[in-house]
């Protein structure tokens, strides 16, 4: 069943062009990865998705919705969730507080006055348990702020899983973690329900080995790659931007 | 130390505190009453707008306006209504001055940071102009004068306004102390850190912050009715541009974001002002704006999270030994 | 017609006084990022003391001078003195400087007294035009001739010298100077300096389209002259001139027809441009 569908899309700020023309589909379950150069747009390809930029032009229909009706918060409601490739917390308010807020964007309590933030019981208990799977509970009551960058990585992704998402965008989620921790990221995303798609936006080709079954490469505002792992790891056009001409050329071993 | 002393001692500050207002009547004159009930009323205005400046993060340059938008309301009911039941009026007024907070909100909220700023400085100062103008139901530059106290079927005085004024302000206090510690609330923080994520989490921010500034606004009213019938005429310069950057100055040297420093700041202003009044009244403006001065220049984040501090350090050291 | 002739003519003359302000304050808003409430008070710390050089020596060029350079000096002294550690806390900045309101206005109360002051008319220029059934004081046509003059040359320096180039660029990109190294604070500085002479200048001369100068003066130039900024936009000195002009136009047109509605044309029109168009006018940069 197809869940998302983009057509077309393009993105130009003033002169500079930095989504030519973007076009694929996502199946629900699917688990893709979007890997490209620096500065091929791939973070604002997410930011489109996500809705905080509008594409110049081209569509994008997200379970037969289409997105250029939806503001950032109704594609949410929808079943879009998104990390931020900076993780983007709430740093004056405890691990648990932050996680809290997560759980009270969907809910018509988050317009409540009168009883007390921390008195959810439910909402206490789901934070808990997003918290433990990502090794965070014993830091519940640390301020966001004095949170190591690992930390801080776990619980951005730990906020994006809240509102159980339908489709997930993780943008770089790895990023500055060591082993350890990459480890536990993936556990963290193995354990997501089989039906839930995932984009993410790396660079590691062994991170996206173990978690992605299919490949977008984004080069310079155009998908010029497509397919499974092993694919795009023998496409030739790949090989010659990651790797240079001459070992293109040269035979996998 | 136990859990039931450590209780006892956060609350002793506020305790003490309450006793000495709730008495004041008894070991002061009936000036310092007075100064009292005037402490109460901007206190509870500056606490309004710490509600969206402090915990949301906006620059709002109206909220004299808006307490002026109930105390003329008020006033005009009044006089030339002949509204006589304070029960009646004062909801209309009140109602009035968030009707305009909405409206300057539906205006404003398109954009942020100084823009916002300036826009709700030309709103205000449209309503300072509207209340200079506006001869027959506002009196002029002249105002409206010889307001009594409220009507609620008892002869006041000073000394029971003061207490209808304490019993009023704590009142307003405790709902915006409960509404900041709710979902609502935080999520004004969450805005203020981060509204980006807030929106990527599925808050509509703009209805937040539409929210927020009308309950603002009818706070920054419920100060403008008592501050009419204590003060007995409003006038327009009492709610120009001037007066609301008064208002944040007070939240500022408080402490922003704290509720309670707002009152602080309230306090710290008008008894400077009583004092130096008695002494040198005509270089009062002189003194005001060196403390502004100094307040900046010396601290930041305000008085009210410095002896916060103070008091936890001097607590602290004591619950060790 | 001539009622209308008359009320524009008026406008522009008031208008040049607001431009002298606003060019100001909007350069240091647009280079530095300052937001300074005192500006307006500078006008009236430049009003009262050179009207009254102007008037115990009889020349309006010498007391001119010395309210521009008196303002200049006060404004120095805020800005380097306290400003200067305040560089990017915008909310601070409007706080003392906003004291510093304070301070001038009381200030002046104590020297000067309560009773508004008269502008300084010389002799030379107490006469009036006949326009129609109207007669229009020379006095105005000098301040217009003033603006005509000063809005071209400030608009040349703008744009056809270096040191207009190395402003320009200032308010688009500090860090990109600081790498070709050209230190902006000594230009910091010399914008900051201009900017309170030209306040102060305007107010010696604008004394006489403003009927005079009174404690509340600061205040109301200070509405004025920021919404002649939000009107013109931020950081050009066509924009300040453009946003002036049309609020004085406006303020006087109106005020003929309908002396309550003066009051009101610079508020109304701040809240349409920031409605539709939030940059101004002729802005060059975001405030």
């Amino acid at each position: 069943m197809e869940v998302m569908k983009v057509r077309n899309v393009a993105k130009n700020f003033g002169g500079l062009t930095v989504l030519q023309d973007v076009s694929f589909n996502l199946e629900a379950g699917e688990k893709a990865a979007l890997i490209g150069p620096n500065g091929a747009g791939k973070t604002t390809f997410l930011n489109i998705l996500s809705g905080l930029l509008r594409p110049t032009s081209g569509s994008i229909s997200f379970l037969g919705h289409d997105l250029a009706k939806l503001t950032p918060n109704g594609r949410v409601a929808l079943g879009l969730s998104r990390s931020f490739q900076v993780s983007s917390l709430f740093p004056g308010l405890s691990v648990f507080e932050n996680m809290l807020m997560a759980l009270f964007g969907l809910q018509r309590s988050r317009y409540q006055m009168v009883r007390s933030f921390l008195s959810y019981k439910e909402n206490n208990a789901r934070a808990q348990e997003l918290l433990e799977g990502a090794d965070l509970w014993i830091a519940k009551d640390t301020p966001v702020s004095e949170l190591s960058h690992g930390e801080k990585r776990r619980l951005e992704i730990a906020l994006s899983l809240s509102p159980r998402p339908k489709i997930l965008l993780l943008d770089e989620p790895n990023a500055g973690l060591d082993g350890a921790e990459t480890s536990s990221l993936i556990r963290i995303i193995e354990e997501l329900p089989p039906d839930t798609t995932t984009l993410v936006v790396a660079h590691d080709i062994d991170f996206i080995y173990r978690l992605c079954n299919r490949v977008l490469v984004l080069y310079y505002g155009s998908i010029i790659a497509d397919g499974s792992c092993e694919e795009i790891q023998a496409d030739q056009k790949v090989r010659s931007i990651y790797l240079g001409r001459r070992t293109a050329d040269a035979r996998v071993d | 130390m136990n859990a039931r002393r450590a209780r006892l001692i956060r609350f002793a500050p506020s305790t003490v505190l309450v006793a000495l207002l709730l008495s004041a009547p008894v070991w002061a004159d009936i000036s310092i009453v007075s100064l009292l009930t005037k402490i109460l009323i901007f206190g509870a205005l500056a606490m309004s707008l710490d509600l969206v400046f402090g915990y949301l993060g906006l620059w709002s340059f109206c909220h004299a306006a808006l307490f002026g938008v109930a105390a003329y309301t008020d006033a005009i009911l009044i006089q030339h209504f002949g509204v006589s039941s304070f029960w009646l009026a004062a909801p209309l007024s009140i109602l009035a001055a968030a009707a305009v907070a909405a409206l300057f909100a539906w205006i404003g909220l398109r954009m942020s940071g100084i823009y916002f700023l300036l826009i709700t400085l030309a709103l205000g100062q449209l309503v300072f102009s509207v209340a200079f103008v506006g001869k027959a139901f506002t009196g002029g530059s002249q105002g409206l004068v010889n307001i009594s106290y409220p009507n609620i079927g008892m002869e006041f005085s000073p000394i029971s306004f003061y207490y209808f004024t304490f019993i009023i302000v704590l009142v307003c206090a405790v709902i915006l102390h409960l509404l900041l510690k709710s979902p609502f609330g935080y999520s004004l923080r969450g805005i203020r850190e981060n509204e980006t994520r807030m929106k990527a989490m599925g808050f509509n921010t703009w209805m937040h912050k539409f929210v927020a500034f009308t309950i603002s606004g009818a706070f920054a009213g419920a100060a403008g009715l008592l501050y009419v019938h204590y003060n007995g005429i409003i006038i327009p310069t009492g709610v120009d541009m001037a007066s609301s950057g008064l208002i944040i100055i007070m939240v500022l040297i408080g402490g922003a974001g704290t509720l309670w420093g707002a009152m602080i700041g309230s306090a710290i202003i008008y008894i400077l002002s009583y004092y130096v009044s008695l002494f040198t009244p005509e270089r009062w403006p002189l003194i005001l704006g060196a403390c502004f001065v100094a307040a900046v220049m010396f601290s930041r984040g305000g008085i009210y999270p410095q002896l916060f501090r103070l008091w936890r350090q001097v607590y602290g050291a004591k619950s060790k030994g | 017609m001539d009622v209308i002739a008359i009320s524009v003519l008026s406008g522009l003359s008031y208008g040049v006084v607001l431009f002298l302000v606003a060019a100001g304050l909007s350069f240091v808003l647009g280079l530095m990022g300052i937001v300074n409430i005192a500006h307006g008070a500078l006008v009236m710390t430049g009003a009262y003391v050179g009207i009254h050089v102007a008037k115990a020596s009889g020349s309006l060029i010498l007391g001119g001078l010395a309210g521009a350079l008196l303002a200049g000096l006060v404004g120095l002294i805020i800005e380097r003195g306290f400003l200067r550690n305040l560089y990017k806390f915008q909310l601070e900045q409007i706080l003392v400087t906003f004291g510093f309101v304070y301070i001038l206005a009381n200030l002046h109360l104590w020297v000067y007294g309560a009773w508004p002051l008269d502008a300084f008319v010389p002799p030379v220029l107490s006469g009036s035009v006949a326009i129609g059934r109207f007669s229009f004081s020379v006095f105005r046509i000098l301040i217009m001739c003033i603006g005509a003059v000063l809005c071209p040359i400030l608009w040349w320096i703008q744009d056809r010298t270096r040191i207009g180039a190395v402003i320009r660029a200032g308010m688009d990109d500090p860090d990109m100077l600081a790498v070709m190294g050209i230190n902006l604070r000594p230009v910091n500085i010399a914008v900051f300096f201009t900017a309170a002479c030209l306040a102060g200048f305007a107010g010696v001369i604008g004394a006489f389209p403003l009927g005079g100068v009174t404690i509340g003066l600061g205040q109301e130039m200070m509405f004025l002259a920021v919404a002649v900024v939000v009107v013109g936009g931020v950081g050009s000195i066509q924009g300040a001139f453009a946003g002036a002009l049309i609020i004085g136009v406006f303020s006087s047109v109106a005020g003929t027809y309908l002396p309550a509605a003066a009051i009101f044309v610079p508020y109304f029109l701040m809240v349409i441009i920031l409605i539709f168009r939030p940059q101004g006018l002729l802005g060059r940069t975001e405030a």
